[in-house]
């Protein structure tokens, strides 16, 4: 397999973890989150920060990471409690500017320069090659697609379902609001941190532009391209908006101006997404048997 | 010293509350988070900067920059946010997004990655008042400024126009029943208030002299955090929150010197009114008051 490939297949796995973890938030409980890549950027920070600095070994540097960046997502999920939809989503576009100019102004944080040197995997003392790599990658995106499905069927789930119907009602109904909330922050941005955990050891250099607002977007887009609260959707999204730049690469100039046009295209034809509720592929589907 | 930082405060802010108060305008009647507002700014900066260059006026450059603000403006009520307004905000916001994105690049497209500037003598006087110095461009864009909020107070607070605004914003349904044409209202009011976007553009690059596709980038974003600490939908909330806003960046940059980045201020400025009055400015101005 050509180092292209693994590299490309690597990226995919990495934004369809970031992907199914936003749409825990997004898609699940209902929570608009413009800053998704706030919550990436934690993960590889601590874990970069642990591996280079403080010399902890690979997966303890991992624990902690997903540790650390849980407990930031419970804390950044806080304001969710108090604003709704409309000013969470600036809320959170706010965290996002903020957690990028902390770790890009500080130099405890490496600064403008970025960390580097961050290591790879080992396996009996042997670096992982790229291929193993992605087999790891991948392992975890299966985990991912796992707990998604099986907060999905759970109680917290259906839970959240309610909350996202109607917050008032589920309220009323016994369901508390802020706990199934704070829950899937928390959930959210521990599979974020995974998957920074995974960029910073792949890329072995990060500097805090990797992490910015459009980032967040495009992890967003994923979500909602894709059709938000489902499973499919977020991969197939994930997918999508990582090819399109490789397919388009002959007509790169054009890329954002096509990539913009199909947010909006997307959003005002087929706001449910390719596999949401009433998507294209289901109708396409049902178009073929009949 | 200071008494200079205050004026330059004033004017950055000046045209923040420019871009702004098309944006609560906005916000307050279709409660959709309007990014691709910074979109129009931009383009009403390439439309005027070009048709100066043809006409050699600049008075014709504002009408020419307002117009095509007002026209952009309508078009993308009409096309993409009116058929959206059944759905959850978060798919505007997203179609919002891409159509920002779509703007920024066929500027790009259009006329060119690179910096375009105004003819250099155009605003180059300096006036020297005591020991205050006001440039020329600063006198104009504190005039333009001044002139065109001034017609935004007078459109919405003295004319039947605005009294219908008032009843569309605060209840459509309600609105339509006592005989206001709500799609008319709505149509005037983005035509209104993207004036003022396109203006800004104009404006922002008259005064730096410079003009680029992705100028629009900060204000966009920046635009969201001042009307969240204005209150949100409250027109003159946002005029305080930009004079506010503009005065804190030009005061701790230029006197406190705050490490952290200028364009990060806002969003602090935001968390933190958000966590002790989440009303916005003009409670806390009421709450003195009493």
């Amino acid at each position: 397999m050509s180092a292209y490939l693994t590299t490309l297949l690597i990226t995919v796995g990495i934004y369809i973890i970031l992907a199914l973890s936003l749409n825990i938030i997004v898609g699940y409980a209902g929570q608009i989150s413009l800053g998704h890549a706030a919550f990436w950027a934690i993960g590889a920070y601590s874990f970069a920060m642990l591996t280079t600095k403080y010399s902890v070994s690979f997966i303890e540097a991992a624990f902690i990471a997903i540790l650390i960046t849980t407990a930031v997502g419970v804390v950044l999920g806080l304001p969710s409690l108090r604003v709704r939809e409309d000013f969470l989503a600036i809320t959170t576009i706010g965290i996002n500017f903020i957690v990028q100019a902390i770790f890009n102004n500080i130099n405890y944080f490496g600064g403008a320069m970025g960390i580097g040197n961050i290591p790879f995997p080992l396996l009996n003392g042997k670096m992982f090659s790229s291929f193993e790599f992605m087999l790891l990658t991948y392992l975890f995106v299966v985990v991912t697609i796992i707990i998604s499905y099986a907060f999905k069927r759970s109680w917290s789930g259906l839970a959240s379902f309610a909350i996202k119907a109607d917050e008032l009602a589920a309220d009323v109904s016994g369901i508390d609001p802020k706990r199934f909330k704070i829950l899937a922050f928390a959930i959210g941005s521990a599979l974020a941190g995974l998957a920074g955990i995974l960029y910073a050891s792949f890329m072995g250099f990060i500097s805090a532009n990797d992490f910015s607002f459009p980032v967040s977007v495009t992890i967003l887009a994923m979500v909602m391209v894709g059709g938000e609260n489902t499973i499919t959707g977020p991969i197939f999204g994930a997918f999508l908006l990582v090819m399109l730049p490789e397919v388009f690469r002959p007509i790169h100039d054009y890329r954002m101006l096509l990539y913009g046009l199909l947010l909006v295209l997307m959003m005002r034809f087929q706001p449910s997404g390719f596999f949401g509720e009433k998507g294209v592929v289901w109708k396409l589907i049902k178009i073929k048997k009949s | 010293m200071l008494f200079q930082q205050i004026i330059n405060g004033l004017i950055i802010g000046g045209i923040y509350a420019l871009i702004s108060m098309g944006l609560a305008l906005v916000y307050g009647i279709l409660r959709i988070i309007h990014v691709a507002h910074a979109g129009v700014y931009v383009v009403g900066a390439y439309v005027g900067l070009y048709t100066f260059l043809l006409t050699g006026s600049f008075i014709f450059a504002i009408f020419a920059s307002m117009t095509a603000g007002a026209i952009l403006g309508v078009i993308i009520q009409q096309y993409v946010y009116f058929p959206l307004i059944k759905h959850s905000p978060i798919i505007s916001l997203i179609a919002s997004i891409g159509l920002f994105i779509s703007l920024e690049e066929s500027m790009r497209l259009i006329f060119g990655p690179y910096i375009k500037s105004f003819p250099k003598d155009l605003f180059n006087g300096e006036y020297h008042i005591g020991g205050l110095v006001i440039g020329q461009s600063q006198l104009m864009v504190l005039f333009t400024s001044i002139a065109s909020i001034t017609l935004i107070w007078y459109v919405t607070q003295k004319t039947r126009f605005g009294l219908a605004l008032k009843a569309v914003s605060q209840d459509m349904d309600i609105a339509e029943t006592l005989g206001i044409n709500s799609k008319k209202i709505i149509f005037t009011a983005f035509a209104f208030g993207s004036a003022f976007a396109g203006l800004a553009g104009l404006l922002v690059g008259a005064y730096f002299n410079s003009v680029f596709s992705s100028m629009g980038d900060v204000p966009a974003y920046k635009a969201l955090a001042i009307i969240v600490v204005g209150g949100m939908s409250n027109i003159w909330g946002a005029f305080w929150a930009s004079l506010l806003i503009g005065l804190i960046e030009t005061l701790s940059i230029g006197i406190l010197s705050i490490p952290l980045p200028r364009n990060s201020l806002a969003f602090i400025f935001m968390i933190l009114i958000l966590l002790f009055k989440p009303e916005g400015i003009m409670e806390l101005f009421r709450g003195l008051r009493k």
